[in-house]
């Protein structure tokens, strides 16, 4: 029998937030836990019997709608239908697509948001595209207003356009700088004005940070060894994003490239990784169940098109590979998972 | 050009002129293009038109008439109107030493129908003659100075006085301006912090929602960079035969020093010299640059023409008189100091080809050539690449009225007369003709095509023209919700609320920027607790996330403007966009005292002033995605 009516700690703190923000509105104190306004806001006009259901909506169309932007992704790379399915059995077969849609609000819509990003990312950085430079811009900034691993995606995304596309950005070294800020700019923006808002609001310019309960800012919580262990454990979890790196090393995926330009690709293809480590570092965010979602997404992003047979029995191999992983070594933060999957059954 | 009635016969100008192999490649290329020998003749310079005329006079047996100033009686000129005399080609000039007959002089060939119908239009036997096509315009010039002073300064007024900008506010306005003021005076001294919340309540949604409507188009005009409606084969694939005669306005003033420039920048345009009218407007108080036009020895497509001195000395009542000259089915105006891309012409014609048949007109984008000059033209430029680039594909995709740019503005000549011309009243007439063509159901689009200029790089210059253009746009709103109820139904309501937040929306902004400034200062200033006394927190919270927005939304777009032009240098500039806004706030508030005490006044724009050696045109629109280099996936 299910048991409904589990609620983890970033749903219970959301729902905390919320009725702090409606029962402190009228003196503005509260704008101190109103982060993440995008998801607090809304659920501090509704009243407080209406929040875990509006959570549990929310979470399953932000869950649905990622999942069918990743399924666009593959379909429109023309790949065959059997390494579809499997690509996203590897997303499926994993509890953490399933516990962020359900139990932590911020952490899927964040992730939705990058997701509809690197769509517009991907053009703007290989084609200068403006338009595309345009939607990943501002749904960062949105997913910012979800969470602040937005931070860390869209430093992520900052880094990796000029490595990305090193071609064309060894020759016109200007535009380094010009992409940099359309990348960056809405989410800089979003962030800064938010704590300019809450410091006179409220008094705390910061207070949304810790308030989150993303531990304290700029305090380096775990160390930086722990911090490491944990980002080299997302990797070897997902042998998806590293066979994707691999090819791209190699080659086998962008082909014609010398290899000063596939190092360059290769190494903006960790900076994700890179991020997450510092993030970790510095005790500013980390979920293990975002980030090996992440790294699943990621590689879809990065399969060319009509890929070559060998090239699609590879991914269909870490496809199948990267639940059986998880399986017999479960994802850090597995108790946490567990804890919530007893709780229902 | 339109095909004049009275072109001579190709075999009359063979019979007359030697044969030479120039006569033989010129008549070639007449049959190419189809227009006629005496054209093509007078296009390449090959012969004078004032000489091929005396031949054919001599051919046709009639006497040759050099018209000077006092050749042509007045009152015989004025009992035609003039517009029948342009449009027939000829002008009375005397009668007879009996008083009998009439001597008349045709530009063109007088034979027997012609010389008949002048003859009962008249009323008295015709005696005729052959006279030049510029020398008659010039006698029509001034002739018919009243009519076409009149046509050019009152036309509009007199045909729809509630389109023109005469007078600024009606009646039903001055009571409504009047109302409004009171209602907040009144307000204020019931119960000030109700009434302050509430003025800074509406400013604020005003403000957010003119922002959040730009931003919006803007997203929707980005869309459409990875189209290139017309490609290099389409302009290879056209056929120079087929095309049609094009007018040029370049109305000039006080630019002496640039009519050489001028002269070189309109000698770049791609479409055939035989169909091409360039009519260069000059003041007739302005003898400077009369002199320097005259001594620059334009060649034969370009006509100067002197525009009778009369108030309001403004650029839409020049071109009102060029209006009424221009022979070309399409007619584009470009300012002195422009640089218009060599195709641009060829680029308009298929744009019309392929729009609807209400479309009247196409707008190309302008953008600087010294953007980098300094702080200023960078800021400037930035402006324009958003404005051109986003603004207006995205409203021509919404088919949403478009505010016209001063140049580059491509007409059907015929429509463009069905509208009116321009308002001579208007200090943004381009601004006003795109929303009244709007308002009686025709359509504005756009036209993949750049124009350069030069940007204003003094401060004191650019305040002065930028004034002028808020005024422009506060007449424009004015005289375009004079009725909003029937405009509401003529162009429906999203149009309406479009033309509001946009005409509207634009100068309201920079009005209402100063007092949302004084907020954020006084927040800074001010403990929090202190504001709620005065403000509800709602409404200070508001404000702050609306400041955040709003200046968020437009850096950003100044940066996706820059960016789509590979500006690269210039996307970081886009950060000083809110002190740049400080500027606009200066220059609106200006225009408003002037809207009261001299709404007419025509801020002219000094040109010239750049110290950037004339360039090369600069970046071109990126006609979408560049190869891929690095990571691709095909």
């Amino acid at each position: 029998m299910l048991h409904l009516g589990y609620t983890s700690n970033p749903r219970a703190l959301l729902e905390q937030h919320a009725a702090a923000v409606r029962a402190g509105w009228h003196d503005l104190s509260a704008a101190r836990v109103a982060y993440p306004p995008l998801l607090t806001g809304p659920l501090a006009v509704l009243p407080a019997g209406w929040r875990p259901a509006a959570q549990s909506i929310v979470g399953a169309l932000a869950a649905g709608t990622l999942l069918s932007v990743y399924l666009a992704r593959l379909v429109v790379a023309q790949l065959p239908i059997t390494l579809i399915v499997l690509l996203c059995a590897a997303l499926l077969c994993n509890t953490s697509l399933w516990y962020l849609g359900t139990q932590d609000l911020s952490g899927i819509t964040s992730l939705l948001f990058l997701t509809l990003a690197l769509g517009g990312f991907l053009r703007f950085a290989a084609f200068a595209e403006t338009e595309g430079g345009f939607q990943a811009g501002l749904f960062l900034a949105v997913a910012f207003g979800c969470g602040s691993i937005a931070l860390a995606y869209a430093l992520s995304l900052v880094i990796g356009a000029p490595l990305l596309a090193v071609r064309r950005f060894r020759a016109e070294p200007a535009a380094i700088l010009a992409t940099a800020l359309v990348l960056g700019f809405p989410i800089a923006a979003a962030a800064l004005g938010w704590t300019f808002t809450v410091w006179r609001l409220a008094g705390h310019p910061f207070a949304w940070l810790s308030n989150s309960g993303n531990g304290t800012p700029f305090h380096v919580r775990s160390g930086s060894s722990v911090a490491l262990r944990d980002a080299a454990a997302s990797v070897l979890h997902a042998p998806l994003y590293l066979l994707v790196a691999a090819c791209i090393l190699t080659g086998a995926i962008g082909t014609g490239h010398r290899l000063f330009v596939r190092a360059m690709i290769t190494l903006g293809f960790f900076v994700p990784i890179i991020v997450l480590f510092l993030g970790d570092w510095l005790g500013f965010i980390y979920s293990p169940m975002t980030s090996f979602l992440l790294l699943t997404l990621l590689p879809a992003a990065t399969i060319p098109a009509r890929p070559s047979r060998p090239l699609c029995l590879l991914l269909g191999t870490a496809a199948v590979l990267q639940p059986i992983i998880a399986i017999v070594w479960p994802v850090a933060g597995a108790a946490t998972v567990d804890n919530w999957i007893r709780a229902i059954f | 050009m339109e095909t004049l009635p009275y072109s001579p016969p190709d075999q009359d100008v063979l019979a007359v002129l030697p044969p030479s192999d120039a006569l033989a490649r010129a008549h070639a290329e007449a049959v190419r293009l189809r227009v006629p020998l005496a054209e093509q003749l007078a296009a390449e310079g090959a012969v004078g038109q004032e000489e091929l005329d005396r031949l054919l006079a001599g051919h046709w047996e009639v006497p040759y008439i050099t018209l000077r100033e006092s050749t042509a009686d007045p009152v015989l000129v004025n009992a035609q109107p003039a517009a029948r005399l342009w449009r027939e080609g000829w002008i009375p000039l005397w009668r007879s030493a009996d008083g009998g007959a009439v001597r008349v002089g045709f530009v063109g060939r007088p034979d027997q129908e012609r010389v008949q119908q002048v003859a009962q239009v008249v009323g008295a036997p015709v005696e005729a003659a052959v006279v030049s096509q510029d020398a008659f315009r010039e006698a029509l010039l001034r002739c018919h100075r009243e009519e076409l002073v009149e046509l050019a300064v009152s036309g509009l007024a007199l045909r729809a006085p509630l389109q023109s900008a005469q007078r600024v506010l009606t009646r039903a306005q001055q009571l409504l301006a009047a109302g409004l003021v009171v209602l907040i005076v009144l307000g204020f001294l019931a119960d000030w912090r109700s009434a302050l919340a509430t003025v800074f309540a509406v400013v604020n949604v005003a403000f957010l929602f003119s922002v959040g409507f730009k931003f919006l188009v803007c997203m929707r005009g980005a869309e459409r960079e990875r189209e290139e409606p017309i490609s290099a084969a389409d302009l290879d694939a056209l056929d120079e035969g087929s095309l049609p005669g094009f007018t040029v306005l370049v109305p000039v003033y006080r630019e002496a020093g640039i009519v050489g420039q001028l002269l070189l920048n309109l000698g770049e345009l791609d479409w055939p010299r035989a169909k091409l009218e360039v009519l260069v407007l000059l003041e007739e108080d302005d003898s400077e640059t009369v002199a320097a036009a005259r001594a620059a020895q334009p060649p034969a497509w370009m006509k100067l023409v002197v525009v009778p001195q009369c108030e309001p000395r403004t650029k839409p009542k020049a071109c009102n008189v060029g209006l009424f000259f221009a022979r070309g089915d399409y007619l584009v105006i470009y300012d002195a100091e422009d640089q218009p891309d060599p195709d641009q012409l060829k680029k308009a014609h298929l744009a019309f080809t392929r729009a609807d048949g209400d479309t009247v007109c196409v707008q190309a984008a302008l953008n600087y050539w010294n953007a980098e000059e300094n702080a200023l033209t960078r800021m400037f430029t930035l402006e324009y690449s958003f404005w051109f680039d986003y603004m207006l594909p995205g409203l021509d995709d919404l088919r949403l009225p478009i505010p016209l740019g001063g140049t580059s503005n491509h007409f059907r000549t015929d429509a463009l007369r069905r509208l009116g011309g321009w308002d001579p009243f208007n200090v943004t007439e381009d601004a006003d003709l795109g929303v009244r063509a709007a308002a009686e159901g025709w359509r504005v689009s756009v036209v993949g095509s750049t124009t350069y200029e030069e940007a204003n790089r003094a401060y004191g210059n650019w305040i002065r023209q930028r004034s002028r253009w808020v005024k422009g746009y506060l007449q424009t709103l004015l005289v375009h919700l004079r009725a909003p109820v029937r405009l509401t139904r003529t162009i429906g309501l999203g149009q309406t609320l479009a033309f509001v937040l946009l005409i509207g929306g634009t100068p309201a902004g920079f009005l209402a920027a100063p007092p949302l400034l004084l907020l954020f200062v006084c927040s800074l200033l001010v403990p929090t607790n202190r504001l709620i006394e005065v403000l509800p927190a709602w409404l200070l919270a508001v404000s702050m996330i609306d400041l955040v927005i709003g200046n968020t939304a437009m850096i950003y777009v100044g940066m996706m403007g820059a960016f789509r032009r590979r500006r690269y240098r210039l996307v970081p500039w886009a950060l000083l966009t809110p002190l740049y806004w400080l500027l606009h706030c200066a220059a609106a508030y200006k225009a408003l005292w002037q809207l009261i005490t001299r709404p007419h006044y025509w801020e002219k724009t000094t040109h010239g002033l750049s110290t950037v050696s004339h360039p090369g045109q600069g970046p071109d629109l990126v006609p979408g995605p560049q190869p891929a280099v690095g990571l691709d996936r095909g």
